[in-house]
Order: structure tokens, then C-alpha cells, then sequence
């Protein structure tokens, strides 16, 4: 556990002091009229992942975004690591690692090039930790990433967010696109690397029976509000039932359909 | 970011550089040639205000000249598209491409700002531009030299491709691309609104703004006076017509009409006839030594506009687009 500490200590005075990955204070974002999120008030403490679980249109994006510095709030405000995304972008960008929804590449890029541009764009880049983990997943580093299968690509882009060596890793939608063996290794790769690097990492989903054997902790997400938020442990013990039926019960009935 | 910047970009630079240096491989072959008979033809001592010149030869070996070469003088006209083309492959698709392909979301999440990011890209961008716009004004230059000593300079094609404002067009066209592809977000849609938008200032500004930088000049003459006129070549006439002593403007249905009936008068019968009615030669001209005022404003008008537009790209960049 000492890469652990270490990485703690890096979280810088903001991340001290709050001992929080991420916080958001009545965060929300509205789309014209409409709001995508609403009144989102968290604490995310560092160390855990967790899981961001609801429906398609929950707002799950949006506050992935927010938190990012991809989107501006239209209330509230948000902290990752202690540092505004919005003002303290500079600051905060070198402690996250994002993957965002279809984990986009440049299509035109090699593997190689693209740790080549992870170097370039990252002062904490490990590219030795990047290029161990595509050969141990046998992914050919001389490779355009478009011809990569839809697994290698996700892990490609999740490769190049944990070589950033970041403090905190969010993941939007992550498995949506996978097959059930390249959502296994995927997976497996996440486990393998937050034990080693000791990040904390968000990662959405609209199913949460993929998460539950990762997380410990869960935000469920709803009609662009927060319904619930805590360590898993904690909330099945206090409800006494299986993380999918406590969820479903959260989202409501009509919400069913999309989390079977 | 420079290193990102040139690996994104480098294979439509490369067909851009490929581009210029056909250009500027025709210029030059062409040019030869043309300068060659222009030399030959002796077309420069037909020029001179000299009492020996000997005008109907003159005229043929112009005219011989014209014939041969006087349509690269038109044909260079199409250079104006350059600034535009350039915007449609490079400046549309600068944000627009990123934004359809998702990738905006993550570079922008890499540890450099949106600020330096869309920093580093413009200053690839327009710097590359410049070079080009630099590039072709200098061969231009010299590639007119015979027309610009026939016709002066003041004229669409000098004007265009021997001062600064093509440098100016070039840096008002990325600006454009690039502010079209972070506010439509689609690369084609930007691309077509970029050649719609930038031909709907550079016609305008050519045709109904450019005469007007300046109040233009006027001078009447007697067509049968052989006092040397204020009027020379290398002014750029705006409009030329017939008045009357008084200053009235005479139509040229009247003109023709009074002194050339039956389109069979001689020119010098046509001219005693114009002046017996007292009607006189009118141009109305900018002169030629208005070339770089009316460079620099015309300039000045195309920078704003592009720092307006580059000022928009990057608020739009850093604000609206996630």
C-alpha cells in the first residue's frame, strides 16, 4: 500500500484538506429550460470507487462533465482534488484521468502515437506503465486505432488515463459498448490498477450489477437529482437486500426497463 | 501541444504545401515565358511617353502580347480563392472534426488548458497561412510585372496579389473556418458556410467598398487637347463618361447618337465632332499613389473582422463547447 500514501500525498494542499476526490455543493446544469442536473450535493472520499448508476438521461454525463471541466455550471459549484475544474483547470487537469463516453481516440493515430501524445500533453505521463499494460493486454503498440476492436480501444483510452498517473479517475459509461468478455478484462484492468496506483475513480453506468463485484461505493442518479449516496456495504446492510433491487427501488418502477 | 498540433494536422498541411508549390511551379514556368516575349516583343519602349514611339506598331505588338498572355491575367484572378480553400481544409475542421469525432473531450481532459490548446492550434494555423499568403504574394508580384506595367497595379489582380491584403484574406479566411466549425460543430456544414460567408465579404468589399476607401478624383479633358492630362496609367479609373462644359453628364446613346450616327465615324471624326458640342471627356479615378492607403485600410477592415472572429473561437471554445 505505500504507492498508495505516496499518491495521497500528491493530491496537493486542496486535496489535504478536504480529504474528499470530488465534492459538489448544489452543482447544477441546465439545457435551456430544462435542467440536466439539479441540486447535486456529494462527497466522494478519496480511495473509493464508485459507482454513478441510473437511467440513460439521468444527468450521469453531465455531472462526469462537470467535474471535468467540460461543461461550465449553470449553479452550484464543484471541487475535484480540492480544485475548481471551471477556474482551476491548469491546476486540477494533471490529478484526473477521464475516459469519456465511446472512450474517443484519434482514429488516425498509432497506439504509440497516441502514448506519444499523452507524453506531450501530461507532466506526470508514465509511459512505461502505458506501454506494460498494452503488451500484457496484447494490444501492437504500431497499430491505428481504428482498426483496434471496440475492447482494445477502451482500453487503450483507459491506458492513457491512468498513465497520466492521476488522483482521481472518471469513467463515463465505460462498459456500454462492450461485449461481456471485454467488459471482464476491462474490469479486471481498472481492479489491477487502482490497487496499484491507489486512485479514486468515479465511473458511471446504467447497470449496476457490472459494478457491484468493483465498487464500494454508489451515487444513484435519477431524474437529474441525487436519490442516494454511500458505501455499498453500508447501504446494503441498512436495507437488507441485493444492490439491484435497492437500486431499482431508488429509480422507481419506470425505470426498470433500462436496468434489467 | 506543437508536437499534437502538427501530428493532427500534418496531412492536410501537406496537401496545402503540395497545392502552393503547383501554384507556384505554373507562376513560374509561365512567368519565363511570358517576361521572355515581353522582353522580345520590345512591349516596354511602346510604354514610354517618347515622341519616336511608333504607335501603330505599338498597338500590334500590345495587342500581339495581349493575345498571347493577357489571359494568365485573368486566370490569376482565381488565386483570390486560395485564402478560402486553405479555410475549407484546415480552419472548418480545426474544432468541428474533434467535436464529431468526440475527441474534444479528450485532449481537452489531457493536463494543457482549452486556452493553450485552441492557443497553440490557431497560432499553427494562421501562422502556416501567413507563409503561404506571403509566399504567393512575392511570386505574384513578380509575376505581374508586365501586366502591372501595362495596366498599373490598381487594377483586381495587382491589388489583390501585390500589397498586404492578401495576407490580410488569408487570416480573415481561417479566422472564419475556424470560428464556422466551433459554432456549427459539423465539419461539412462548416466548410460550406465558410466559402459562402467569406465570398459574401470578398465580393463587396472588392466591387462596392474598395472605390469607396477614399473620395475618388475627377478630371474632364478636351478630346482633341494634347496638354498632358493629371490623368496617368496606373490610376484606376472607377467610371468614365461624357459631360458637357458645364459639368452635366452627357449619356452615351446622346454621345454616339450626335457624333457617330452610323457607327461609321473615324475616331477623329468622332473626337472634332465631341468637342465642336463642347463635350468633354470625363474620368472619375483613384490615382495611383492611393495603392497602400487603400492596402491599409482595406487590410484593417479584414484583420478586425478576423480578430473578431478568433476572439469569438476561443470565448466559444473555452465556454460553450463540451
Amino acid at each position: 500500500m505505500n504507492t498508495t500514501s505516496s499518491s495521497a500525498q500528491t493530491l496537493g494542499v486542496a486535496g489535504e484538506r478536504t480529504g474528499y476526490a470530488l465534492q459538489t455543493e448544489g452543482l447544477g446544469k441546465r439545457y435551456g429550460k430544462k435542467w440536466a442536473l439539479r441540486d447535486c450535493t456529494l462527497s466522494l472520499p478519496t480511495g473509493k470507487i464508485a459507482a454513478l448508476v441510473g437511467p440513460n438521461g439521468a444527468g450521469k454525463t453531465t455531472l462526469l462533465h462537470l467535474c471535468v471541466g467540460l461543461t461550465q455550471p449553470s449553479a452550484g459549484s464543484v471541487r475535484v482534488c480540492g480544485y475548481s475544474p471551471q477556474t482551476q483547470a491548469k491546476a486540477m487537469l494533471p490529478h484526473i484521468g477521464f475516459v469519456a463516453q465511446d472512450h474517443p481516440l484519434y482514429k488516425g493515430f498509432s497506439v504509440a502515437e497516441t502514448l506519444t501524445m499523452g507524453r506531450h500533453l501530461n507532466p506526470r505521463w508514465d509511459n512505461a506503465l502505458a506501454e506494460r499494460r498494452l503488451r500484457a493486454l496484447n494490444i501492437p503498440l504500431e497499430q491505428r486505432a481504428d482498426k483496434l476492436s471496440g475492447g482494445q480501444q477502451a482500453q487503450v483510452a483507459l491506458a492513457l488515463a491512468l498513465a497520466k498517473r492521476p488522483d482521481v479517475l472518471l469513467l463515463d459509461e465505460p462498459l456500454a459498448s462492450l461485449d461481456p468478455l471485454a467488459r471482464r478484462d476491462f474490469l479486471r484492468t481498472l481492479t489491477e490498477s487502482v490497487a496499484e496506483q491507489g486512485v479514486s475513480v468515479l465511473l458511471s453506468s446504467h447497470n449496476v450489477a457490472d459494478l457491484e463485484r468493483v465498487c464500494d461505493y454508489l451515487i444513484i442518479l435519477s431524474a437529474s437529482r441525487v436519490q442516494l449516496a454511500g458505501d455499498i456495504d453500508e447501504i446494503k446492510r441498512t436495507h437488507n437486500a441485493t444492490l439491484e433491487d435497492i437500486t431499482l427501488d431508488y429509480l422507481g418502477q419506470s425505470a426498470k426497463g433500462t436496468l434489467s | 501541444m506543437i508536437w499534437m498540433a502538427w501530428r493532427q494536422h500534418r496531412g492536410e498541411l501537406i496537401i496545402a504545401a503540395c497545392v502552393l508549390a503547383l501554384i507556384v511551379g505554373f507562376l513560374l514556368v509561365e512567368g519565363v515565358q511570358m517576361h521572355d516575349a515581353y522582353q522580345q516583343l520590345g512591349v516596354a519602349n511602346c510604354l514610354t511617353d517618347s515622341p519616336t514611339v511608333n504607335t501603330q506598331n505599338c498597338a500590334n505588338i500590345i495587342e500581339g502580347f495581349d493575345t498571347n498572355y493577357g489571359w494568365l491575367d485573368g486566370a490569376i484572378l482565381w488565386l483570390n480563392l486560395v485564402p478560402a480553400l486553405l479555410a475549407i481544409l484546415v480552419g472548418a475542421p480545426l474544432v468541428a472534426r474533434e467535436v464529431e469525432n468526440g475527441t474534444h473531450r479528450l485532449v481537452w481532459t489531457q493536463s494543457v488548458t482549452r486556452s493553450r490548446w485552441i492557443a497553440t492550434q490557431l497560432a499553427l494555423m494562421l501562422g502556416t497561412g501567413l507563409v503561404a499568403a506571403i509566399i504567393l504574394t512575392v511570386t505574384l508580384t513578380w509575376f505581374r510585372q508586365p501586366f502591372d506595367a501595362l495596366q498599373g497595379r490598381f487594377i483586381s489582380g495587382g491589388f489583390d496579389f501585390e500589397g498586404i491584403v492578401l495576407l490580410a484574406y488569408m487570416l480573415f479566411a481561417l479566422a472564419l473556418g475556424i470560428a464556422a466549425g466551433v459554432l456549427l460543430r459539423r465539419t461539412i456544414l462548416a466548410m460550406v458556410v465558410t466559402l459562402a460567408a467569406f465570398l459574401a465579404v470578398r465580393l463587396p468589399i472588392e466591387f462596392w467598398l474598395r472605390p469607396r476607401y477614399m473620395t475618388p478624383l475627377t478630371t474632364t479633358r478636351d478630346l482633341l487637347s494634347t496638354a498632358p492630362s493629371s490623368f496617368g496609367r496606373g490610376d484606376w479609373i472607377i467610371s468614365e463618361g461624357w459631360v458637357d462644359a458645364q459639368g452635366h453628364s452627357i449619356s452615351d446613346y446622346q454621345a454616339f447618337s450626335t457624333c457617330a450616327p452610323q457607327n461609321v465615324a473615324s475616331k477623329v471624326q468622332f473626337f472634332q465632332c465631341m468637342h465642336a458640342h463642347g463635350w468633354l471627356d470625363n474620368i472619375v479615378y483613384q490615382p495611383a499613389d492611393r495603392f497602400w492607403p487603400f492596402q491599409g485600410i482595406e487590410s484593417a477592415i479584414l484583420v478586425a473582422l478576423a480578430v473578431a472572429l478568433i476572439v469569438f473561437a476561443i470565448y466559444w471554445v473555452r465556454q460553450r463547447v463540451s
